[in-house]
């Protein structure tokens, strides 16, 4: 799926992503290639962005929202 | 007719401030576009967390109703004055007083530029909160105090209305001070506000053209933990970011008004120096003038 991580700042993260995961105001997720259209909002902790090939990569995230549409791309606004 | 000694310190002033007015011109030159970028930057946050909002308001059938945007009679006023540090930017700051004026009655007031304070606490307004440093390059964490400030306030009904007065960048040199309310919040302002987020003409303009925006109308999404308290914590945001904006906006609007008028002082110098150097040119000519009819006159009645 195609991750999108913006900031006030612009965009931090852009890319084929296999899956990511991340705490919600309702627990810790793990979005994966075509879930269900999702909107939820982010609490403090951290996000991993797992991408092809298994890496991972770390990212603090404070508050924000994410938003999964029906065509497999997945939005995440951060503060 | 001046003494040379006069005319040439006189020469030698203009020409100093004129360099410093160049040089000033060209770091706000630099500060502008950086300004400007930094609203770019913003942008396709600002989109996104509106298109958010679309979608979720879609799922309350008769209107949203948060918490934020809840509009009772109007008991006090806070003010919020966004002006600059520094002067020396033409009318930049006279212009935004001249608009206070018309809001003395308010109740409180919050600043944003020492100019601001210092004008509102002369007044004798009651200044709440007072920021500054942020002329340069604001960044979204140094703006959150003033917008917690702003929402915690209207939550506690400390004031029932919450209005900026700052100055909206259009082109370079044109810029406007507007009255914008900021609460309660009206999405459709919020709406503006993100397409005010390109300038009108310049370098990022063009990014006006592709902001059409997209509404695809399916409300199937899961929402977690629910429909109102996802839009309830969207909202906050939303009015940071557009605080947010306000702060770019005068940033790049601060800039532009000091580099035209940095640009019209170094202008004025310039042609002070050429009318000052052609006195000069004349002082000295006469000088010599002199000096031949003195060794004339002498040598013709020696002989």
């Amino acid at each position: 799926m195609n991750l999108k991580i913006i900031s006030l700042k612009g965009a931090q993260f852009e890319g084929e992503v296999v899956g990511f995961n991340v705490k919600t105001a309702a627990g810790e997720i793990t979005i994966l290639d075509h879930h269900r259209p999702i909107i939820s909002s982010l609490i403090l902790g951290a996000a991993v962005i797992i991408g092809k090939d298994e890496n991972r990569q770390a990212m603090p995230i404070k508050s924000g929202f994410l938003e999964m549409d029906k065509k497999n791309n997945l939005t995440v606004l951060i503060d | 007719m001046e003494s040379l000694q006069s005319l040439k310190s006189r020469l030698r002033a203009v020409k100093n401030i004129g360099q410093i007015t160049k040089a000033m011109e060209v770091v706000s030159a630099t500060k502008m576009r950086r300004a400007q970028e930094a609203a770019l930057n913003s942008r396709p946050y600002a989109f996104e967390a509106l298109r958010l909002l679309d979608k979720v308001s879609r799922v309350f059938k008769n209107g949203a109703i948060v918490p934020l945007g809840e509009s009772r009679p109007v008991k006090a006023t806070l003010v919020i004055v966004v002006s600059s540090d520094r002067g020396l930017a033409g009318s930049f700051n006279t212009q935004i007083f001249r608009i206070i004026d018309n809001f003395t009655a308010a109740d409180f007031f919050i600043t944003v530029g020492k100019k601001a304070d210092r004008f509102c606490s002369g007044r004798g307004f009651k200044v709440i909160e007072r920021f500054s440093g942020w002329g340069d390059y604001a960044e979204p964490r140094e703006c959150d105090p003033l917008a917690s400030a702003v929402i915690d306030g209207f939550l506690r009904k400390k004031w029932d209305r919450a209005i900026a007065i700052s100055t909206h960048f259009r082109t370079t040199l044109k810029q406007e001070v507007l009255v914008r309310q900021i609460l309660p919040v009206d999405f459709e302002k919020i709406r503006e506000t993100a397409r005010e987020l390109v300038p009108e003409s310049g370098r990022w303009a063009e990014l006006r053209k592709n902001m059409a925006d997209d509404a695809n109308h399916d409300n199937d999404y899961i929402f977690e933990p629910s429909p109102s308290e996802a839009l309830s914590a969207l909202v906050p945001h939303l009015v940071r970011m557009q605080i947010y904006h306000l702060i770019l906006e005068a940033n790049a609007s601060e800039h532009s008004a000091r580099m035209v008028a940095m640009k019209s002082a170094s202008d004025n110098a310039e042609e002070l120096s050429g009318e000052i150097t052609l006195d000069y040119n004349k002082a000295r000519q006469a000088g010599i003038t002199k000096e031949i009819i003195e060794i004339v006159g002498t040598q013709t009645a020696m002989t």
